[in-house]
């Protein structure tokens, strides 16, 4: 009973909603400015199809640490693999990743970014909870941000949405992918390659209900 | 029941030859994926051969304002399961929260027709037995794919029967009760389908491996459900557990 109680206590504890605290008043400062950023472009109709994807592609560059992300999808079959197989698959994924946050994001367009909290996960590593409204939304949405900050500077490690980490999400496939291939990175490569030949990132959904 | 054996049969060769091509070490986090892959393709095929074309259909023949309806009553319907769930859980906040939209919502809302308590700033929410055994401290047990109901776990399978202890259907005895029950299933079934058309398409056509990125989902979905959307920042994975040195 004793455990069952600790357990219980532990979850309410660690379940703190975000509002309550605000760790980290720069990550909530820095992904306020950047979200703007991102619904900006989204929103921008002087830009046409392809110099929005442009436009987003540059501000995904500039806003997440491609290369990390990217080591970090790969899991456990990032250690001791050929520095240049890894430069190949950053590549790929760089385009792939893109252009499912383009897609994933796409249906945005006049909605409003507020912050609503922050919590430290460990020093230079934390979250921040946002929310989306208005625009093209019948309701409020949760977005949270995985931030990272080293030497000063900010980067973007992972965006929760619909309640799904999208990163977390990139890295189960793509171990999934390598490990029924015998560990052999090539594979995922190969899969994203053509994902990204076809353009195949998901499509936008307007009727979305989440059960 | 002869069409049921057969889809067993299926599931059973599909299956066989599933975990015949695949190396233990790849699922060492699915235990049961042999099983699980076998009825990853029987959903699939069942999805494309009967429920997506159903829902499809009621997408082009019932307009928005009748599906939200139906989806409203079925969802009203759902109010006892998750006002035992909640508090099980001891959230009496949100018990109160479901029993007002239930009470409003069958009454001024005709019958759940209309869910004029969301209007009125009492959002809806749902819990059910594997979230409740969750914050209890039950584990999830294995990832499993159950046939046409789709992604689970072991925790979660087992309070999906659970629930039907808190389900009032269960103790009302009358005629047509059995047809009613099963009925409801079908319609829900064919109005979540219809509700997620886009959201699948998309992630199947983003998606990587399609097992795998279900299975992603299911869990990290079901862990944000279990933490009523609050993140468990210690849950979060280690971005430099795999660095070689930083």
């Amino acid at each position: 009973m004793r455990k069952m109680i600790a357990a219980l206590m532990g979850v309410l504890f660690m379940a703190l909603p975000l509002s309550a605290a605000y760790a980290a008043p720069d990550d909530e400062a820095f992904v306020q400015d950047k979200a703007n950023e991102a619904l900006a472009i989204l929103a921008d109709d002087s830009l046409d199809q392809s110099a929005k994807t442009a436009r987003f592609r540059d501000y995904v560059d500039t806003v997440t640490d491609v290369p990390r992300v990217a080591r970090f999808v790969l899991g456990k079959y990032a250690r001791g693999v050929d520095p240049e197989k890894i430069t190949e698959f950053t590549a790929v994924f760089r385009e792939y990743a893109s252009g499912v946050y383009e897609k994933q994001l796409g249906n945005f367009g006049g909605e409003i970014l507020k912050v609503k909290g922050s919590k430290d996960r460990k020093p230079g590593d934390s979250v921040v909870a946002s929310v989306i409204s208005g625009g093209q939304l019948d309701k409020p949405l949760d977005v949270n941000w995985r931030i990272r900050t080293r030497n000063g500077k900010k980067t973007v490690l992972d965006v929760q949405i619909f309640g799904i980490w999208l990163a977390l999400q990139q890295r189960n496939e793509i171990t999934a992918v390598i490990a029924n291939n015998g560990g052999k990175i090539d594979a995922a490569i190969k899969v994203l390659k053509d994902k990204v030949s076809k353009g195949d990132f998901g499509s936008q959904s307007k009727e979305t209900e989440h059960h | 029941m002869r069409p049921v054996f057969r889809a067993l049969a299926l599931i059973g060769a599909v299956s066989a030859v599933s975990a015949c091509s695949t190396n233990s070490v790849a699922h060492q986090d699915d235990p049961l994926y042999g099983w699980n892959k076998g009825v990853f393709e029987f959903n699939n095929a069942a999805d494309k051969i009967i429920v997506k074309p159903v829902a499809k259909g009621y997408r082009a023949v019932v307009p928005k304002p009748g599906r939200d309806g139906v989806r409203n009553i079925l969802s009203n319907l759902r109010s006892p399961v998750t006002f035992g769930n909640d508090v099980l859980q001891g959230k009496f906040g949100r018990a109160g929260k479901t029993l007002v939209r239930f009470g409003i919502n069958s009454t001024v809302g005709l019958l759940g027709l209309f869910d004029v308590a969301d209007r009125a700033g009492i959002e809806s929410h749902t819990e059910d037995m594997g979230q409740t055994l969750a914050t209890w401290g039950v584990g999830s047990g294995p990832y499993i794919m159950l046939p046409i109901l789709g992604p689970s776990n072991l925790r979660d399978a087992t309070g999906f029967v659970l629930d039907f202890g808190m389900e009032p259907m269960t103790y009302m005895r009358f005629k047509g009760r059995q047809a009613i029950l099963t009925g409801r299933f079908g319609v829900n079934g064919v109005s979540v389908r219809e509700a997620n058309l886009d959201t699948i398409e998309s992630l199947r056509a983003s998606s990587l491996d399609e097992y795998a990125s279900l299975k992603s989902a299911y869990k990290q979905l079901r862990a944000n459900a279990i933490a009523d959307g609050e993140i468990i920042i210690d849950d979060l994975p280690d971005y430099d557990e795999y660095e070689d040195d930083e």
